[in-house]
């Protein structure tokens, strides 16, 4: 496998599925034994469920676009930090459509092996998303002091 | 481009964060590294903005294990996928402990020039770990909030007008 291989097949999986929502492509694209991990859904399996995951958030967020920040390969691990931006114009996991425009900034580690995206764990700012879909009182949890954490 | 002590720095700062010595942190950081923590609105600045992080959660998690479960490194970048467990019995940020345990993860990425961290990124799911210690609303709560709400809106209004009718009571934080 030459360098950037992995990579491209990464930036493919944001941009066809993520970006244009071109669901069909994650039965290329994903292991039929992939592992998905993400923060209120570890169940995305195989690619029907890549397929459901992304169909839930595109749903919620029909202009969704993902940002790749910053892309890094090694081996068969690809890290990525990427920023999402999107309206909520639909209901998402059961909280109700706000017609918020969001921005969330988040991280991921996807598995290559033969081409195949074989496991993604991506975390994300959730807390942040909650308060700008109105659902949580906007404010981080903060106390007195105003370094660390 | 020495990879592999960029990722030697980065197990440093994990170790530190998992009760080792935070003194590594004058040495794996450069003095202008601008650290962008989860919770803090501002970047933390330098050895010492890193070492007030690990205070805060030492402080509020003094028996936290850390432990690397996933690594990506290239060029001046290195990507950790972290596990952290502890429990909380020191207050944090303004808190007090709860003495509860959570586990969560949580990824950094790491930003090295000449052999120096210079930007850290921190992402976790503050939320889930927030709720794990039980300072969070669960999934099911934040539904029920979410229907109570206009509720709650109203009452607050008949307050604030009883408030207005009875000028001698005292404000209420």
């Amino acid at each position: 496998v030459a360098t950037g291989d992995n990579m491209r097949v990464v930036q493919r999986f944001y941009d066809e599925l993520w970006n244009k929502g071109n669901l069909d492509i994650a039965d290329e694209l994903f292991s039929p034994d992939f592992k998905g991990h993400a923060p209120g859904d570890t169940g995305a399996n195989g690619p029907e469920g890549v397929k459901q995951f992304v169909a839930t958030w595109r749903a919620a967020f029909p202009d969704l676009t993902i940002t790749i920040d910053d892309q890094y390969e090694e081996g068969e691990a690809v890290g990525t930090r990427f920023t999402c931006r999107g309206t909520q114009t639909g209901s998402l996991y059961g909280i109700p459509p706000s017609g918020n425009a969001i921005t969330m900034y988040g991280m991921a580690i996807t598995h290559i092996v033969d081409g195949k995206v074989t496991s993604d764990w991506g975390e994300f700012d959730v807390l942040g998303l909650l308060m700008q879909m109105g659902i949580i009182p906007s404010g981080p949890p903060q106390g007195q002091s105003g370094n660390g954490g | 481009v020495g990879l592999e002590e960029n990722k030697e720095a980065v197990r440093a700062f994990a170790d530190a964060m998992s009760g080792g010595d935070p003194g590594v942190l004058d040495r794996i950081l450069a003095p202008e590294a601008r650290f962008q923590s989860a919770f803090a609105p501002d970047p933390l600045i330098g050895p010492a903005g890193a070492k007030g992080f690990l205070t805060t959660i030492r402080t509020g998690y003094p028996d936290l294990k850390v432990s690397i479960a996933d690594m990506v490194a290239e060029g001046d970048l290195v990507a950790i996928r972290i596990e952290n467990s502890g429990t909380n019995t020191g207050s944090m940020r303004g808190y007090e402990p709860t003495n509860k345990h959570a586990e969560f993860e949580e990824m950094f990425l790491f930003r090295f020039a000449d052999g120096k961290i210079v930007e850290i990124r921190q992402i976790f799911n503050v939320l889930a770990m927030l709720r794990q210690i039980g300072m969070a609303p669960t999934e099911e709560e934040m539904k029920r909030l979410k229907k109570i709400l206009p509720v709650l809106k109203g009452v607050g209004k008949v307050i604030s007008v009883a408030g207005k009718l009875r000028p001698g009571r005292p404000k209420t934080a």
